[in-house]
């Protein structure tokens, strides 16, 4: 593959960050990182989750302020107290989570961004602003529409107008593509390509090291706070890069092919979907007479560009959502009518698509989010009285189980970074030993050591008989991990292939939609 | 009815509909940000008194009214620094600043003013705009009421002005919504929520300004009785925006209007019944009509 880094020689460093320090109680979040970046540059920065990369980036922008170190724009040492500040000097920021309103629209986000930045403009402008910006960089987006009917693609794409409007010389991304398809990926790290020919610095936060390969002049790796080194990609590899990131390799498994379930084929199925429909919030239907079943030992991926029906479906079996017509049976039972409570003790097991908002509860402590399934009957009440000790003990094993980076069972989740809010949520659902495990985006944010954990703990679990529907964009993940895939297109499943042997370009094709009639 | 009675429930239902509105206006702006304000009766109550108390002091209407927007704001301010400042629980402050505010003008009353007879203002003179107030039926009720009438109907369009057209109220919408991402994009957010707050204050003031200094021409105790408690309601049931609240308004003073002329006609129904029925019809109404909107996520949620 081509790379589309610039490939320019670089000039002095436009933002240099000497020796900056963070720390948050318990945890020394940056430890003296110098960093600097060049115009003309694609520099990417990685590191395993709660390293420290948001945090880096975050005091870049004025989110946070050091407890010591520099910031020097072109060689000038600067005090970057807050966003204004950032688009004053020239930073533009497109954060991990999405910090756009959902209520307004694009148009009135937008206004509000350079608003905050210092830089208002007229209200009848905006639309011309984001047709300009949209035109130059390829963005497409509707200025008219609220944010939080976007999909999660075009609520991206607003992000980086937003940072792009403030014409900054220097654009930080913080895991931009996390939750972007391939064909959409691929559309974003062009544009990328294209500002850093005109002359942007860019900083690049990224899990995906082949993204970063390709994209990237340099690459620097923290690893648990501090800089572990920076090099040039093209004297570098995935190797040498996953080494710098974990220390040691060896305790890394390699992803392979799955190994071919216990023929799944003539068991009966352990949870069936038939006929299921579910009318849209709009106009299209969100899901239009789905039917599959997935037997017990095997784990079936459901392929599909973002917004194709695939969340909507795992949310229907999870409860979540009501079907408007069709049937969901777990074990030969019909689900209708039971509620989300009583689906969890048939053994069904559901990680939602939304951390944030659907999967944990920000203001309650690490212990307390892996108890919350557990509370009435479960382990963790004594006649509806927490048991805290046993919820402190659980909490103690599941945390080494599952390598959350965290201070200890009594931290909020809240501050915890992206990738360990989704292992919390991982170790909550599977720690029930469930025999119905829906997924929606499980690896999102992961570091690659805790997606191929992820991925050897579904395998594990589809190897002592639980049935596994997995939603995903990342199709390397899907076709790592799942014994059939089936793709979905507006609502509709249009394809299934074998795992064994697909292909991601065969796949993509079906996504797209070439290949349905 | 006839067509003049109608056109007297109609100037009856408007002039009582302007400090119900101010106070909603407010609260509107407030709850936009996401600050809620229980006390809005208390504000209310409080700029009621104020506003009696400067025009006695300063012999002018005008001061009055801007006393009460000085009570507003100062009872507004005490629920910035319990809930901004201390992070208190913001409805536990509103209830305790409504209990705090009838004590407090009710001992002002005695102290302060005297009999309930004895302090009488003078109220506002109407303003007759010429030609128009002569339509029929709906002149006199549109054209030919006080001046802070016609302020409080301007201010509705001015305040979807604001929140829908200007960057401060974008900003505003952005802190009631989501108040971590609005301070992440550079809005500061205990700004624009003090800003708010202390608006609703001086809206809020002026409304029970204009119930006294307007309306009655004299404080008594608890003189709004629960009329910002309306004007809360209104809010929700207006969906937290201004032409919404301002018909939940109207539909609930029409009401008032009418049960008060019953009232003055001796009808044959109990006065108790009578005073229900405003509040049943407003509930009933929007209850059944209202197209149900989301209030701003952070609202009530310290940040
Ligand atoms: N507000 C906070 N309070 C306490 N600890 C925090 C806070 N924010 C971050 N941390 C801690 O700082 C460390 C670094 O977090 P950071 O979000 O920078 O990681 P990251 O490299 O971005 O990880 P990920 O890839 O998972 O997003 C983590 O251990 C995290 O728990
Ligand atoms: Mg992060």
């Amino acid at each position: 593959m081509s790379r589309v880094g610039s490939g320019r020689p670089h000039g002095p460093a436009l933002i240099a960050l000497e020796g900056v320090t963070k720390a948050y109680p318990g945890v020394l979040a940056c430890d003296s990182v110098d960093l600097d970046l060049r115009a003309g540059e694609v520099h990417a920065l990685l590191g395993e989750n709660g390293a420290g990369k948001s945090t880096l980036v975050g005091l870049l922008f004025g989110l946070q302020q050091p407890d010591s170190g520099r910031i020097r724009v072109e060689g000038a040492e600067v005090r970057v107290r807050g966003p204004r500040d950032a688009a004053a000097l020239g930073i533009g920021f497109v954060q991990q989570h999405f910090s756009s309103i959902p209520t307004l629209t694009v148009g009135e986000n937008l206004a509000l961004a350079l608003q905050g930045a210092g830089r208002p403009i007229p209200r009848r402008t905006v639309p011309a602003r984001i047709q300009e910006l949209s035109a130059r960089y390829g963005l497409g987006v509707e200025p008219h529409r609220p944010v939080g009917q976007l999909s999660v693609s075009g609520q991206q794409r607003v992000e980086l107008l937003k940072a792009l409007a403030v014409e900054p010389r220097v654009l930080i991304l913080d895991e931009p593509s996390s939750l972007l398809g391939p064909q959409e990926a691929e559309e974003l790290l062009e544009i990328l390509g294209r500002m850093a020919g005109d002359g942007l610095a860019i900083l690049l936060i990224s899990h995906k090291l082949e993204e970063v390969l390709r994209v990237s002049d340099r690459v620097t790796v923290l690893r648990r706070g501090r800089k572990v080194a920076t090099v040039e990609t093209a004297s570098t590899s995935e190797h040498e890069l996953g080494r710098l990131m974990v220390g040691d390799l060896a305790t890394v498994q390699e992803a392979g092919r799955p190994a071919a379930a216990a023929s799944p084929s003539d068991a009966p199925p352990r949870l069936s979907i038939e006929d299921l429909t579910v009318a849209g919030d709009r106009k299209a239907d969100v899901l239009r007479g789905v039917s599959l079943s997935v037997s017990a030992g095997e784990i079936v991926g459901l392929a599909g560009l973002e917004g194709s029906g695939q969340v909507e479906l795992i949310e229907v079996v999870a409860g979540v959502r009501t079907a408007t017509s069709g049937r969901v049976l777990s074990g030969g039972v019909p689900m209708a009518g039971r509620s989300i409570r009583e689906r969890q003790q048939a053994g069904i097991a559901h990680i939602p698509a939304d951390r944030r908002n659907d999967g944990l509860v920000g203001g309650l402590s690490v212990s307390e989010n892996l108890s919350l399934t557990e509370l009435g009957g479960g382990k963790c009440t004594h006649f509806g009285l927490l048991r805290k000790r046993e919820m402190t003990r659980r909490a103690q094993e599941l945390i080494a189980r599952y390598d959350i980076r965290v201070g200890g069972p009594a931290a909020l989740v809240s501050t915890l970074s992206g990738g360990n809010q989704q292992k919390v949520v991982l170790a909550r659902e599977l720690s029930r030993d469930p025999e119905v495990i829906l997924c929606a985006y499980p690896t999102w944010g992961l570091d690659f050591a805790a997606t191929s954990a992820v991925h050897a703990e579904l395998r594990r679990r589809r190897a002592e008989g639980a049935a596994v529907l997995v939603a995903s964009v990342d199709l390397d993940e899907l076709l790592a991990i799942c014994d059939r895939i089936l793709v979905m297109q507006g609502g509709r499943i249009v394809g299934e292939v074998s795992s064994s042997n697909a292909t991601a370009e065969g796949i993509g094709r079906l996504m797209g939609g070439v290949e349905a009639a | 009815m006839t067509s003049s009675s109608i056109s007297l429930l109609l100037v009856a239902a408007i002039s009582l509909a302007a400090p119900l509105l101010y106070a909603a206006l407010g609260e509107t702006i407030s709850e936009n940000a996401g600050v809620i304000n229980i006390q809005l009766e208390g504000m209310m109550l409080v700029g009621a008194f104020t506003g009696v108390y400067g025009a006695h002091v300063f012999h002018s209407t005008w001061l009055g009214f801007l006393c009460a927007v000085a009570g507003g704001v100062a009872l507004a301010a005490v629920h910035g620094v319990a809930c901004l400042v201390f992070r208190a629980n913001q409805i536990v402050s509103g209830v305790v600043l409504n209990i705090l505010a009838l004590g407090a003008t009710s001992y002002g009353l005695v102290v302060l003013l005297g009999s309930s007879a004895g302090n009488s203002v003078p109220t506002l003179a109407r303003v007759r705009i010429p030609l128009l107030s002569s339509i029929p039926v709906i002149g006199p009720a549109l054209f030919d009421q006080n001046v802070m009438v016609y302020v409080a109907f301007l201010l509705v369009p001015v305040v979807w002005w604001v929140l829908r057209r200007t960057g401060f109220g974008l900003a505003l919408q952005a802190v009631g919504e989501r108040p971590q991402a609005a301070s992440s994009l550079g809005v500061a957010v205990a700004r624009m929520r003090w800003l708010a707050l202390l608006i609703c204050g001086a809206l809020a003031g002026l409304g029970g300004g204009q119930l006294t200094l307007a309306g009655l021409g004299a404080f008594t105790q608890n003189v709004t009785a629960g009329r910002g408690f309306i004007a809360l309601a209104a809010v929700v049931f207006g969906g937290w925006r201004p032409w919404g609240v301002l018909g939940a308004i109207l539909l609930f003073s029409t009401a008032d209007a009418f049960q008060i002329r019953a009232q003055a006609f001796g009808a044959h129904i109990p006065y108790q019944f009578l005073a229900m029925l405003p509040y049943l019809v407003t509930i009933l109404a929007l209850a059944v009509l209202v197209r149900r909107r989301r209030a701003p996520s952070a609202l009530g949620v310290n940040v």
